[in-house]
């Protein structure tokens, strides 16, 4: 299948400051895919690059096969996009401020307006500067997302939402994923990026580290090991390959485990345990492992 | 045209703010004019006990005066400094907006080129000036009518007033280049009002130092109401020199908002 997004060594510094380093990374079409990285990594320069508001300077960005520094346009017509912190033309109400959205979109848009704004519970009659911040994030989401996108881009896209409404917001991806779209979700919040994405890119200070699937990320045999103990063993006796993050508290002792299961389950037999757990860790001790690897 | 309705409907109040401002100075200051005319020699020896760095800062020709069309050219000095204000305003303002207000996400991601953008706002903006201009000059030839029981050079009066469209084009143009190479344009009226000064300043200087090498750098000077009244025709090293700022403008401001880096807000 064809690529949603491709994107190929991508790099833009402002002046001397790092945006992004040497960015690749592909989405197949029909895919969720996540971006993950802490505030300042580089999520947002990548994303403004692809939509032609900030200009590379070298590498390049395509969408749907077509170039985003030239036909900027006709991507356009077929991305959504939602950014971190919306911001409308004040003195507009709601109902104006979608309709002149749609207006760029040689398409009828009013029904999915009301459908949308129905199911954000979104009152189309407000002015737009007296909406609090999640509202207007909601007016965000339904701009974004009246024409229908092929791919819709969502920069921090929960922030401000209650929870209840994320779980709107999150049904409506996926609806729209089913449709056939695919999804690009930046977020600094693991949980969220896990919940509904394929695949995952991981940025740091400007650099993709690692592209995985949600799910290796997760199996890849990596496991987080915690184990009481009758009493006390030497400092460093699992000072070994493949372990890492060893915390002790008392007599009990966790770590995460990255290698061939058996060994440490030999070094294991040799304690005197009290209890074992042996769990899939979440994607935050995942994320903050290939962190403090410091790749 | 979805953008030019949109920059027509949020500029309407400060649009018609300016038309009124720009039409009732230039209307009260013409109705000082049977004042003047009914005491004229004292006037006028009282005019001329002025410092003439005054009398330029002023656009005081005294000779002129005595008839309505002269005096409508000294009252035309104020009109051009206001009409200069809302051009450039409009120049340093339209696109700056955009990114100040946060709203050039909002419009960048829509299927539209940057050069659309542009071309639409500079529509709305010149649709802006003609619309002051149409109001103006009928306005004022109405009162001149009333003053000269319509005994004055309408070709003179036609060449006076629309400079001042021709000098709204060029401040406009400054203003929106302007916008486009300054990094961030926290507000408008510091940078607007700050460069209109200056340029009437300069052009003050250029009317007492006597040296036309400066009138080349101030839009005020390209049209000077006192020569037209005298000539009868624009001073054409001028109006060249206008035509060359706004092609500059024009190409510098498309050159550089087409590959403007919108900062993440």
């Amino acid at each position: 299948m064809a690529d949603a997004v491709e994107i190929r060594g991508l790099t833009k510094y402002y002046g001397k400051s790092r945006g992004i380093i040497d960015v690749s990374f592909n989405i197949e079409e029909g895919e969720i895919f996540g971006f993950i990285g802490p505030n300042g990594a580089g999520k947002s320069t990548t994303i403004r690059v692809m939509l032609a508001l900030l200009y590379p300077d070298s590498g390049s960005a395509k969408i749907f096969g077509l170039d985003c520094m030239k036909q900027s346009r006709e991507i356009a017509k077929r991305v959504g996009y939602l950014p971190s912190e919306v911001f409308y033309y004040e003195g507009m109400k709601v109902r104006e401020l979608l309709n002149y959205s749609a207006s760029f979109y040689k398409k009828d848009c009013s029904k999915r307006i009301k459908d949308l704004s129905d199911r954000m519970n979104l009152d189309l009659n407000k002015k737009i500067d007296e909406l609090s911040f999640g509202n207007k994030k909601k007016v965000g989401i339904v701009q974004g997302l009246l024409h229908s996108p092929d791919l819709i881009i969502l920069d921090e896209p929960t922030s401000g939402l209650d929870p209840l409404m994320q779980q709107t917001f999150f049904e409506l991806i996926r609806e729209e994923n089913k449709r056939g779209a695919a999804v690009l979700m930046s977020s600094h919040i693991l949980g969220e990026v896990q919940r509904l994405c394929d695949r995952v890119a991981i940025i740091k200070e400007g650099r993709i580290i690692k592209v995985e699937k949600i799910s290796t990320l997760k199996e890849n045999s990596v496991r987080r090991f915690k184990f009481e103990v009758e009493s006390s063993i030497p400092e460093d006796y699992f000072a070994m390959e493949g372990v890492d993050g060893l915390k002790v508290a008392g007599n009990v002792h966790s770590f995460i485990y990255r290698g061939d299961v058996n060994r440490i389950i030999k070094k294991l037999s040799a304690v005197e345990l009290v209890n074992l757990w042996a769990e899939e860790p979440d994607l935050e001790e995942i994320f903050l492992h290939y962190y403090s690897e410091g790749v | 045209m979805n953008i030019y309705r949109h920059e027509i409907r949020v500029n309407l109040l400060t649009s018609f703010l300016w038309i009124c401002a720009i039409c009732g100075i230039s209307m009260i200051l013409m109705l000082f004019y049977p004042m003047i005319k009914a005491d004229m020699d004292e006037y006028l020896v009282f005019l001329d006990n002025f410092p003439p760095a005054v009398k330029a800062l002023m656009g005081i020709v005294t000779e002129n005066f005595s008839s309505p069309l002269g005096y409508y050219g000294f009252a035309f000095t104020y009109t051009l400094l206001f009409g200069a204000i809302q051009a450039m305003n409009l120049g340093v303002g339209i696109l700056s907006k955009e990114e100040r207000e946060k709203t050039a996400d909002f419009l960048m991601t829509k299927p539209v080129t940057r050069l659309e953008i542009l071309t639409a706002k500079l529509a709305a903006s010149f649709t802006i000036l003609a619309v002051t201009n149409a109001c103006y000059v009928p306005l004022m030839y109405l009162m001149l009518t009333g003053y000269a029981d319509g005994e004055f050079e309408t070709k003179t009066f036609l060449l006076i007033s629309f400079s001042l469209f021709f000098s709204q084009a060029v401040f406009f143009f400054i203003g929106l280049a302007v916008s486009t190479v300054l990094k961030k344009v926290r507000a408008v009226l510091p940078v607007s009002l700050g460069m209109v000064f200056m340029f009437f300043a300069i052009s003050a200087f250029a009317v007492t130092s006597k040296d036309d090498r400066l009138r080349f750098v101030t839009p005020f000077q390209y049209f000077k109401a006192d020569y037209i009244l005298a000539e009868k025709h624009y001073e054409m090293e001028y109006v060249v020199m206008g035509v060359a700022v706004i092609m500059v403008g024009i190409a510098l401001s498309y050159f550089r908002y087409s590959r403007k880096d919108i900062q993440a807000v």
